[in-house]
């Protein structure tokens, strides 16, 4: 992968998404050249993908903890102390 | 001297007494015996020490308000005063209030020492400790047997299973009872392994409950670090205990169910906040989700093409004003170009008449030199042509001589440096033509002007 694309998977959600947003703006407004919009496309569809992988990793984590969330049975302590 | 009757006597005694401050207003502490309620409601009795007895009358009415049940051999403070039953001539007190001499004893030292700790501060809000939400082990201090101790352990059984708990048994009456709560709350402090203690005990009296109001015991609850909640008693019964604690159980019950939380609420809560995380978070993930979808569903990610639709259309719209804007120009070049003729012609014509006149008279002034030139020049001509006439071959041939030319036909020959032997040839005569072959090359002897 290019140092871009590295860069681009240490990004956090917000940013990746943040960016994509950047990026379909400037794209609508249409005054990026040719060449720039499509680089543009390329880097809007590289993040749309890890935000896919990000968000399905953290649905799938929320379902493990789902399961182990069950408590464990507790015994009792009672002792007595004698002078 | 006077002499008085009985009566007198015994009204100036009753008088005497009366104006007396001490016996119109007394306390006396003694035993009551011989005790009767007549069917009247009054309580009559003798109060009585180890060497004297008094006998008392203690009307209905100032009885009403007393929870004490007055019984022969008790030992009590009675207030009221002194008089003289002056019909039976009889030395006695009428009795206005009645309280056990121990408990009146104690409820006074009670008082002192509450009062005095009080001044102290060490019943200030201030100072209490707060109790752990979760304490991990309880220290109880209370008699070993008995009913509290079951109570404390079944309530705690069945509110928080799993809870730890120590007893540190006491005598809770009687004399060790304060050194044994000393000890117990020192040696509590000093292994430091309770996060909370109960001082605790079931109702009694107040002689019962005296070693709670002990300043000892107050003192050492005083001084430990861990949190006290003193449940002495019955709910009614207030002990300097109480008021030095951390927190005041009405009941040693109570004091279980204040120690430690319902276990099944704790579970329900964790599991009320497990769901609630679990909405929030499933709900923000799915936010994300769709602000994620709406970015793909946007027509430039969704259809890069239309970037370049956009750009195409703009080519076009481009061209189409490059063509409008040429043939713009080009109308205005025409109108230009018009308006130019039209000067153009306008001006032409003027000057074309100008000129035409002129050149009418000029043509005619040239047709008629030309016509002169023609009429000369053809008598010229006529002139010439008669003489060329003369030098045109045709005639000179009609006259008897042909032409001969290369077999090209193109090329008159006029020397015979022109032909070759073998050389064909073609003879042109006046009325025809014929083919010939150069079989002899003489040359002239004298050279023909070229």
């Amino acid at each position: 992968m290019s140092a871009k694309d590295e860069k681009m998977d240490e990004l956090s959600y917000e940013d990746a998404v943040k960016r994509l947003e950047e990026i379909v703006n400037l794209l609508e407004k249409g005054e990026a050249s040719l060449e720039e919009s499509l680089d543009l496309f390329k880097e809007g569809m590289a993040l749309s993908k890890i935000c896919e992988l990000k968000l399905a990793a953290m649905e799938e984590e929320i379902s493990k903890l789902q399961v182990n969330a069950a408590g464990k049975p507790e015994e009792e302590a009672v002792e007595f102390l004698h002078e | 001297m006077r002499i008085l009757s009985v009566s007198q006597v015994n009204q100036y005694a009753a008088r005497l007494l009366a104006a007396d401050p001490v016996l119109s207003s007394l306390t006396v502490e003694g035993e009551i015996s011989g005790g009767k309620v007549y069917s009247s409601g009054h309580y009559y009795f003798t109060l009585k020490d180890s060497k004297a007895q008094i006998s008392c009358v203690f009307f209905r009415g100032a009885m009403a308000g007393m929870s004490l049940k007055p019984e022969d051999g008790q030992h009590v403070i009675i207030t009221g005063n002194a008089n003289i039953y002056e019909a039976g001539g009889r030395f006695q007190m009428i009795v206005k209030t009645m309280e056990q001499a121990g408990e009146g004893l104690i409820y006074a030292k009670f008082v002192e020492l509450r009062d005095r700790l009080q001044k102290q501060g060490l019943f200030a809000e201030e100072r209490k400790k707060t109790l752990p939400f979760l304490p991990g082990r309880i220290g109880v201090i209370t008699s070993p047997e008995g009913a509290v101790i079951r109570d404390i352990v079944h309530i705690l059984r069945r509110r928080h299973p799993g809870f730890k708990l120590r007893i540190y048994p006491v005598a809770v009456q009687g004399p060790n009872s304060i050194p044994d709560i000393v000890t117990a709350l020192e040696m509590a402090n000093k292994q430091a392994d309770c996060d909370v203690l109960i001082i605790c005990r079931g109702g009694g009296s107040l002689e019962d409950l005296m070693s709670f109001n002990s300043e000892e015991v107050a003192m050492a609850v005083v001084a430990s670090e861990i949190p006290v909640i003193s449940a002495v008693g019955h709910e009614t019964d207030y002990t300097i205990c109480d008021f030095v604690a951390d927190l005041r159980a009405p009941t040693p019950s109570a004091a279980a169910e204040l120690v430690l939380p319902q276990k099944a609420d704790l579970y329900k809560q964790l599991n009320a906040y497990q769901g609630k995380m679990l909405t929030y978070l499933t709900h923000s993930l799915s936010l994300a989700r769709t602000r994620l979808n709406n970015l793909r569903n946007r027509q430039v990610m969704k259809q890069p093409a239309s970037l370049i639709y956009d750009k195409v259309q703009k080519l076009d719209l481009l061209n189409i004003r490059l063509r409008n804007h040429f043939i713009v120009q080009q109308v205005n070049v025409m109108n230009h170009f018009d308006k130019l003729r039209q000067r153009y012609d306008l001006a032409f014509t003027n000057y074309f008449q100008i000129c035409g006149a002129e050149v009418t008279s000029l043509q005619n002034r040239l047709i008629a030199g030309f016509v002169q030139e023609y009429k000369e020049s053809t008598t010229t001509l006529d002139k010439l042509s008669i003489k060329l006439e003369a030098f045109n071959p045709q005639a000179v041939i009609k006259r008897g001589y042909a032409r001969i030319s290369l077999a090209d036909k193109a090329v008159t020959v006029s020397s015979i440096r022109q032909l070759e032997l073998d050389m064909s040839v073609k003879i042109h005569l006046a009325d025809g033509e014929a083919g010939a072959k150069v079989t002899e090359l003489l040359p002239a002897t004298a050279e023909i002007p070229e």
